[in-house]
């Protein structure tokens, strides 16, 4: 491995994982930024590697034991890292400064860290989880469900998360927001439930809105999503097999067929912007030939498919990676095609794009003016309001 | 007042870039062009001479042509608000003082802005302040409501008698009260005949037909009297602004219903020649028409106060003469105010402030035009290409305003119009009011499309018929508006 290339280094290490050195785990650092599920954002540790590159790296033990990378210390301030391939040799990375937002406090006295997680550009955050009790699929945020979260409120306020989200564009020079969501029970997938909170959040900040949630029943409501403010939406078939995301989600797959997933990705790219509606296909659930095509086939209904690791989640350190760990190389010819594809198909211009937390998105972006007055102006004139 | 529907569901837009600017942003360029050509009209004005004759166009006319031009578009398609339009009137034609200051020379003055303010504040403006705040008062006491039930609680005794007295009920309270007012007052009590005759949706002609009926009752009825419409009230401002007498509140009646009844029989013929009566029994349809009566309560000693001082107004309009319009409407108006037989808050939101503006401005540019010169260079453009044969006249402005009241606002089509006709009318040899009421009266007949008027988008609201189930008859009433004005005009208005 190549640890100078930055693409193919983001990749091997999403896909592999972390091991931390001895010292690190013996201060307990990082730990609790990788173990810490209660924002639903902040499932690994996130890394900035050469070229101002994000990567958000699993470090639990179980997944990353045969992990060749290791993080160490280059000082005793534990401010410069390095990582260590056994082979390839050392390369320098730092960790983000994202500690003045997390414990910043919003006026109802809450961190900010509990509300939200920042990955670069992006917050995520995952203001409501109802349900709780059917959570039993594992990682959740795979299936466009909200984290489970241990704390005695099960939903944060409108005023609440934008209070979040301003500290964070504030702090943390977030300039995109990642809503998760999702009702099983809900024909709508609970966007109903969410609209509240992106209208309020484009109130407040000039910023683009993504969301990741169960599709509705009904295509009025992906209509009304998109008019009330979400720029970009994601809906995560896991697999192109049926059976296969059926395995990884026993509980979702009851509710949510394989078929109303696509039904509601077909739905929304007829109002969404080329490039703004996107799947997350776990890797190692299925072969690569099968995902290969999977690729050529959603990107030929003008949908974007992010390739994603199976991870567990924080606090389930020992369970090994649901699906079969792939090898780098092969991966990163697929990722290649994958954005040569997307590139000929004229998906790559979404103005919501460069998730850290899947494989693909190297490239540094963040919206700018131009990016905002488009998505606003599009919205805009696509949409007739009955009050027009 | 429309009665509430439910929200329309948001819909997307798809197509083409440009395409989709186009259809979405049409309104903000059109705007655009408007501003850009009235201001390139100001500067090409530096060109033309200061005083100017029926022949030639001045500085100050060009000015103010393009303004009126700009005004009309702006008006017709809506592009911007009435009011806005309104407004601006005002600003332009005080901007059109201003001289071209780069070529050093000055064009003649259009009036000074003390009396661009004057002609905003024409008696004309009270005036129909005044009607529109008795006819909110009848709608806020619902005295036109109770006269309405009570009388097709005694008629509709059968299906085909239900039906018509609907359509007549609509038609004589159009008289009296806004038509869309009335439109809007009867649509609830449609609504509920046609839920206690539990018929599914579009399924019953005779229901399509009780809608219909109350749309096209309140259409041809509104255009009796000066309470029915703003049309022909804006028509008579602009007349009578230009110094020419207008008709009383009975004498437009005998204008009008020469018109209006024998046209109202003959669309009362055609609802029973189109709709056959698929009910049985309208047993429900009385229940429910009583129930609705019980809600409305007794017709009270309010009510009747406010009865009596309608007709003492419609008296002392007879009594005293076109002269005293404005001060006996304000003083109605007062009256019912001030005793608080009907309070400032019911009556406030159905006096439509936007078309009053709309007025004002209207007859703001009309005393510009004049003062100019510009309305007579137009009238002599228009004259000289056009036949002098009156009938042949009165036929062609009734079958323009048709089609025109079809696509555009009816006070829009009337501004248009009633301006360059009195210009018009001393060079055609004919009387102004004849030409004023050709525009004014068949401008309220639309029946094919909604947006052609109130009465017909509120009916088409119900859902109960679609446009092309009624184009071909709706098509066929538009154009026998023409015979119908022809022979009033042939046997009525020449002989008044």
């Amino acid at each position: 491995m190549d640890v100078t290339a930055t693409a193919a280094l983001r990749l091997d290490l999403t896909n592999q994982g972390i091991r931390l050195s001895d010292d690190l785990l013996a201060a307990g650092f990082g730990l609790d930024l990788a173990t810490d599920g209660r924002s639903g954002a902040a499932e690994g540790l996130d890394l900035i590697l050469p070229n101002a590159c994000w990567a958000n790296v699993s470090v639990a033990p179980g997944y990353a034991r045969t992990s060749p990378y290791t993080l160490i210390s280059a000082g005793d301030d534990h401010s410069d890292f390095i990582l260590r391939h056994r082979t390839a040799g050392d390369v320098a990375v730092r960790l983000p400064d994202t500690a003045r937002f997390r414990h910043a406090r919003i006026p109802s006295g809450i961190s900010c860290g509990d509300i939200g997680a920042i990955h670069g550009p992006w917050l995520v955050t995952s203001p409501i989880a109802p349900n709780a009790s059917l959570a039993l699929d594992r990682p959740r945020r795979f299936l466009g469900l909200p984290p489970q979260r241990p704390l005695t409120k099960s939903r944060w306020s409108v005023d609440e998360v934008v209070a979040c989200a301003e500290a964070a564009w504030i702090h943390g020079g977030v300039r995109l927001i990642h809503l998760e969501a999702g009702h099983l029970l809900a024909d709508d997938g609970g966007l109903a439930e969410l609209a509240p909170y992106i209208i309020a959040l484009k109130r407040a900040l000039p910023t683009l809105i993504s969301v990741s949630s169960l599709p509705p029943t009904e295509a009025s409501d992906i209509l009304a999503l998109y008019a009330a403010g979400c720029d970009a939406i994601a809906y995560h078939l896991l697999a192109w097999d049926a059976a296969a995301a059926a395995r990884v989600a026993p509980v979702r797959s009851r509710f949510v067929s394989h078929e109303r997933l696509l039904t509601g990705l077909t739905a929304a790219t007829a109002c969404f912007p080329r490039g703004a509606v996107s799947t997350d296909l776990l890797v190692g659930l299925e072969p690569l030939a099968d995902l290969d095509l999977a690729i050529n086939h959603l990107i030929g209904a003008g949908i974007v498919p992010n390739l994603a690791v199976f991870r567990p989640l924080p606090g389930a350190e020992d369970d090994a990676p649901t699906g079969d760990l792939v090898a780098t190389e092969p991966l990163l010819a697929l990722m290649e095609r994958r954005r040569t594809r997307i590139h000929a198909a004229g998906l790559w211009h979404s103005r919501v794009r460069g998730f850290p937390r899947v494989l693909a998105g190297v490239d540094p972006y963040a919206p700018g003016l131009a990016d905002r007055w488009y998505a606003g102006t599009r919205r805009w004139l696509r949409i007739d309001r009955p009050e027009d | 007042m429309i009665p509430e529907q439910p929200p329309d569901p948001l819909r997307y837009i798809g197509g083409s870039w440009p395409r989709l600017v186009i259809s979405r942003l049409w309104k903000s360029i059109l705007t655009l062009v408007v501003l850009a050509g009235v201001g390139y009209a100001f500067w090409y004005s530096q060109y033309l001479p200061v005083k100017g004759s029926s022949e030639a166009l001045s500085a100050s006319g060009l000015r103010v042509m393009a303004i009126f031009a700009g005004a009309l578009l702006l008006w017709l398609t809506e592009a911007i608000p009435l009011i806005a339009t309104g407004v601006g009137i005002f600003a332009a034609l005080v901007v059109a003082q201003i001289p071209v200051a780069w070529t050093g020379e000055t064009v003649a003055k259009v009036a000074a802005a003390a009396e661009v303010s004057a002609w905003f504040g024409d008696r004309v403006v009270f005036f129909l302040l005044g009607i529109f705040l008795i006819a909110g008062s009848l709608t806020a006491s619902h005295v036109v409501d109770h006269g309405a039930l009570r009388l097709l609680n005694i008629v509709g005794t059968s299906p085909r008698r239900l039906r018509q007295g609907v359509y007549w009920v609509a038609f004589v309270a159009s008289w009296f009260m806004a038509e869309h007012a009335v439109a809007a007052m009867l649509f609830p009590v449609i609504s509920r005949i046609r839920d206690a005759l539990g018929k599914p949706r579009q399924s019953s002609p005779y229901v399509a037909s009780l809608f219909l009926g109350l749309a096209w009752g309140c259409t041809i009825g509104g255009i009796v009297t000066y309470l029915g419409g703003a049309r022909i009230a804006l028509a008579m401002g602009i007349v009578q602004k230009a110094g020419i007498e207008v008709p009383g509140f009975f004498e437009l009646m005998a204008y009008s219903l020469p018109i209006a009844i024998p046209f109202g029989i003959l669309a009362a013929l055609m609802l029973e020649w189109i709709f056959p009566i698929d009910v049985t029994s309208i047993e429900p349809a009385r229940l429910a028409l009583q129930e609705r009566r019980r809600e409305l309560g007794r017709f009270g000693p309010r009510q009747r106060i406010v009865l009596a001082i309608l007709m003492l107004t419609i008296g002392a309009w007879a009594y005293f003469g076109v002269k005293h319009l404005a001060p006996v409407a304000l003083g109605s108006a007062a009256l019912l105010l001030g005793t608080r037989l009907v309070r400032w808050n019911d009556v406030q939101i159905h006096v439509p402030w936007d078309l009053l503006i709309l007025e004002a401005g209207a007859l703001a540019l009309c005393s510009a035009l004049q003062a100019t010169g510009s309305a007579e260079w137009a009238a002599h453009i228009f004259v000289s290409h056009i036949a002098h044969n009156p009938y042949i006249i009165i036929g062609v402005i009734t079958l323009g305003v048709v089609f025109l009241t079809e696509l555009f606002s009816n006070p829009a089509v009337v501004t248009l119009m009633v301006p360059l006709l009195l210009g018009m009318a001393p060079a055609l040899g004919m009387n102004p009011i004849h030409l004023a009421l050709a525009v004014a009266l068949p401008c309220g007949l639309s029946f094919v499309l909604p947006l052609g008027s109130p009465p017909l988008a509120i009916a088409f609201a119900s859902g109960e018929y679609k446009v092309r189930t009624v184009m071909g008859w709706g098509v066929l009433l538009d154009l026998l508006v023409v015979p119908f004005t022809l022979l009033a005009f042939w046997l009525v208005w020449l002989r008044m």
